[in-house]
């Protein structure tokens, strides 16, 4: 093989006997790959986290619509969150569907038998405080498959009671529909904070 | 009192819009706050019970939680 004259290019033998081609150099972050049987320079693939949404939690309620169906996972974020009136706890649904499709565990009973019947999913240890900095890391696993759909809810709040919850827990929605819709709201007053909703390839 | 609004984020535009909800909103949402309102009574009522056998055994809850370990 001889060497190309430009920097970077590469030479690899070809069909015929004794004739070299030159593949050029890719440009930044291209990766080698083979194409039709030859080398070729390809950009790799788009992974890990994207973000979908950002925004502010305020009103009563925050729908996420139209969500993508182009990735895996949906990793949803609540930064700061905090709330208006006190005693509640953070309810989700998915799609606005209110029918009796939910189950959320508490954080002490993982892994037991369910009705799946609840009409939304109170995530948090629940009975938060107004004077929060709520932080709320929930996954939606497969969220775009033809079964039930599962995910986890992890969360760190101020309790009425003046304690702190860490809530550990699995949710399920007795559902084959694709969730396009995130529904987050409380029952009485408004929230406050932000949201970062990102896909996972 | 205030009716309240909501927030509707299209994800995939990126419009965010925050309007007052609608009737059948307020419906569901009165529905969903009868349930967490019973929900937490329930769970308030069963804590009561709780105490309340611990207090006639005389025994606290770690004290049961190690009985049944």
């Amino acid at each position: 093989l001889q060497p190309g004259t430009t920097l970077g290019d590469l030479a690899y033998s070809s069909a015929t006997a004794n004739t070299n081609t030159v593949l050029p150099i890719g440009t930044s972050d291209q990766v080698l790959t083979v194409s039709g049987g030859v080398p070729a320079w390809a950009t790799p693939s788009a992974g890990g986290m994207t973000v979908l949404a950002s925004g502010s939690l305020s009103s009563t309620g925050v729908n996420l619509s139209s969500i993508s169906q182009d990735y895996i996972d949906l990793y949803l974020i609540l930064r700061n969150m905090n709330i208006t009136s006190a005693g509640q706890v953070l309810n989700m649904r998915f799609n606005n569907d209110s029918t009796g499709i939910y189950q959320i565990s508490n954080s002490s009973s993982n892994g037991y038998q369910v009705a799946a019947t609840s009409t939304s999913m109170g995530v948090g240890i629940g009975n938060l405080s107004t004077s929060g900095d709520n932080s709320f890391a929930i996954t939606i696993n497969d969220y775009k498959n033809s079964s039930f759909k599962i995910g986890t809810a992890i969360s760190a709040t101020v309790e009425n009671a003046g304690d702190f919850g860490l809530g550990d827990q699995r949710f399920m929605m007795r559902s084959a529909t694709a969730i396009s819709e995130i529904n987050l709201f409380m029952t009485s007053g408004n929230f406050s904070g932000t949201y970062i909703l990102y896909g996972v390839k | 009192m205030t009716t309240p609004f909501i927030t509707i984020h299209n994800v995939e535009t990126g419009e965010v819009i925050e309007r007052v909800m609608t009737a059948n909103e307020l419906s569901q949402l009165q529905a969903d706050k009868a349930a967490n309102d019973a929900a937490i009574e329930a769970q308030t009522k069963a804590e009561f019970e709780k105490a309340a056998i611990l207090a006639k055994l005389g025994i606290t809850a770690e004290e049961a939680k190690l009985l049944l370990s």
